[in-house]
């Protein structure tokens, strides 16, 4: 049984009632799919995120062991830093080691660099001359796990005046442990 | 064939419905002097079963009908006029427009207004003998409008006398006896169609003042009525004893048809017929339009379960990674922290083993290294090669090295010197 309001519309208007009806109703599921579809599909975004996650923890729980080991290692051998003077023990060091090997220093500097929540910096900048064999030892000798000392910068060429010479520019530092607390 | 036939009775009128998908054959619901059959009582025929309810008015089988049902109407003989022609043709094109003739001689009012069909009854080389039968539009609207007021529009309108004639006398003349209302109902019938019925008042007396009357017009009609076969509805079975004294022939005692037979007599109207098509047409987009609303609504109900199960598993998810962070965050800080002090602590940053590696993999001596620089995390080397070819088969061992893996490498397009030398730049920075 029709309303009566719809008994009164001639039908013309009821034609145009239809399709003012029609398009709402069309536009109303579109939205709502849309809405619909969208919600899918960022769930199923959502649930792939975390299923990595998820398998990442799974990785992260199964290598506890090493990591608790490397953690453990860390705290032994990273040297905390004492005074200002680690700088000119720095430099001592690597000229001790670059005479070893008959390396020729020019212009060695010292200074403090760069705090991270994990290391805090002391370099000395060096030039050498020599020829390639030493210069070789000498990077072998001067770095290794459990000193910290980083290469923050290495730059070597031939010498243009002799090319049996190796002219090096390095900026060595030591990392030592932070006083800020790791994140 | 239909599953619904709607057919009068001396009470009003009988709703015939079928049980089961398969309509069996016209039966005789019963050949013996047994008493009326009860309301709304069903019996199993053959291959399928049938419901009889009896109801007062049309007006009752409305609630039972629903859009879509394919149903019969019988109309009582009292609405009809029932008329046996011969016609002077054999060619049944002829016959509508002979009998439209015929019957317009017969009724007083426009043959538009009436509708007619006709059935043949037996056929010479030169002549037809045809049943044809004949209701007035306005009548026939009377009578449906019950069923028309609701929009259900019968699929064929017969003349219940002709499914009964079809029924039980099939061949040859017989004669019916049964009520339809107050009324009784008497029919001659030839090889199972009508070509002549009466309704009388429902006595004795009048049975034998009009019997032999039916008998003599039957007779000055053509028809051959002396020895009918008597066919007494079992409703009427007190009546048994003065039929087979007035016609003086033994008579057989019938029930109703489960269901009613097929008939070819169709008194639907063109106007009818259209509206119904329209009808019809009507139920099946609504029927479309509703398997169509399901499937999308069981689309949206789906889509709502899966994001629900898609929720219920995030949070399944989110429970779990809630449950391990603590454990996982001591790792991913130590993680961190191993990484920022890589340049220290990992052997492959340091220079010496960047070179050796960088040196193992030079193709041949025709590549040289020139100049190297290298900060706590990135690497760039000049370098001279006799060809190009040289230089990217450099490149290429670079890249393939195991132990330079923490690094990736790029070059650019090498430049050739004046002497067709290449020299390139690589730079590598950690993955």
């Amino acid at each position: 049984m029709m309303p009566a309001w719809y008994q009164r519309m001639n039908p013309r208007e009821r034609v145009l009632s239809w399709i003012v009806a029609g398009t709402v109703f069309v536009l109303l599921n579109l939205w709502i799919l849309s809405s619909l579809c969208g919600a899918v599909a960022r769930a199923q975004r959502e649930f792939g995120t975390r299923r990595s996650k998820l398998a990442e923890q799974a990785v992260y729980v199964r290598e506890r062991d090493t990591w608790t080991k490397r953690d453990e290692w860390m705290r032994q051998h990273q040297p905390p830093l004492k005074d200002p003077a680690e700088a000119s023990a720095l430099l001592d060091q690597i000229r001790e080691i670059a005479g070893k090997y008959n390396i020729l220093v020019e212009n060695p500097a010292i200074g403090t660099g760069e705090t991270t929540p994990y290391h805090q910096t002391v370099f000395a900048s060096i030039e050498t001359k020599s020829p390639w064999p030493p210069l070789v030892h000498f990077l072998y000798d001067a770095q290794r796990p459990d000193a910290f000392v980083v290469f923050e910068s290495v730059n070597l060429a031939i010498d243009g005046n002799d090319p049996t010479m190796m002219r090096g520019k390095f900026k060595i530092a030591r990392w030592f442990a932070s006083g800020q607390k790791g994140k | 064939m239909p599953s619904i036939f709607i057919i009068p009775t001396s009470n009003g009128w009988n709703f015939v419905r079928s049980a089961a998908p398969a309509s069996p054959p016209a039966g005789r619901a019963s050949q013996s002097n047994g008493g009326p059959r009860e309301a709304g009582s069903a019996r199993t025929e053959q291959n399928g079963s049938w419901t009889v309810r009896k109801l007062q008015t049309l007006e009752e089988a409305v609630p039972l009908l629903s859009a879509g049902d394919e149903f019969v109407l019988g109309l009582p003989v009292s609405a009809v006029i029932a008329q046996r022609f011969r016609l002077p043709s054999v060619d049944p094109a002829e016959f509508p427009e002979m009998i439209r003739l015929q019957i317009e001689k017969l009724l007083p009012f426009p043959a538009d207004e009436v509708t007619s069909d006709f059935e043949l009854i037996e056929q010479s080389e030169n002549e037809s003998v045809v049943s044809a039968i004949a209701i007035r539009n306005e009548q026939l609207a009377e009578v449906a409008s019950p069923l028309l007021n609701r929009g259900y529009i019968p699929r064929q309108v017969t003349v219940y006398a002709a499914q009964r004639a079809s029924t039980y006398a099939p061949k040859g003349n017989a004669l019916l006896i049964y009520p339809e209302g107050e009324m009784l109902v008497y029919a001659m019938t030839e090889n199972g169609k009508l070509s002549l019925a009466r309704a009388i008042e429902r006595n004795g007396d009048q049975l034998q003042t009009e019997l032999p009357q039916l008998r003599l017009s039957a007779e000055l009609q053509g028809i051959d009525a002396s020895y009918p076969n008597v066919l007494l509805d079992e409703t009427c079975y007190e009546l048994r004893a003065t039929v087979e004294g007035i016609l003086t022939s033994p008579t057989e005692i019938v029930g109703i048809e489960l269901p009613p037979a097929p008939v070819k007599l169709n008194l639907l109207p063109e106007s009818w017929r259209r509206r119904r098509v329209q009808l019809m047409r009507q139920v099946e987009w609504r029927k479309r339009l509703l398997w169509i609303g399901g499937a999308y609504i069981g689309i949206l109900v789906l889509l709502f379960a899966y994001l629900g199960l898609l929720r219920f598993q995030l949070g399944r998810l989110d429970s779990r990674i809630a449950q391990d962070a603590p454990g996982t965050e001591f790792v991913r800080t130590t993680e961190s922290k191993w990484k920022a002090l890589a340049p220290a602590i990992d052997p492959h940053y340091y220079p010496v083993e960047i070179l050796q590696h960088l040196f193992e993999s030079l193709p041949s001596a025709d590549v040289r290294i020139t100049s190297y620089n290298q900060s706590a995390r990135q690497i760039s080397l000049d370098g001279e090669a006799n060809t190009a070819a040289l230089a990217y088969e450099f490149i290429d061992k670079v890249k393939k090295n195991p132990d330079l893996r923490t690094f990736q490498f790029d070059m650019g397009a090498p430049r050739i010197l004046p002497n067709n030398h290449a020299q390139f730049r690589l730079e590598g920075k950690p993955k």
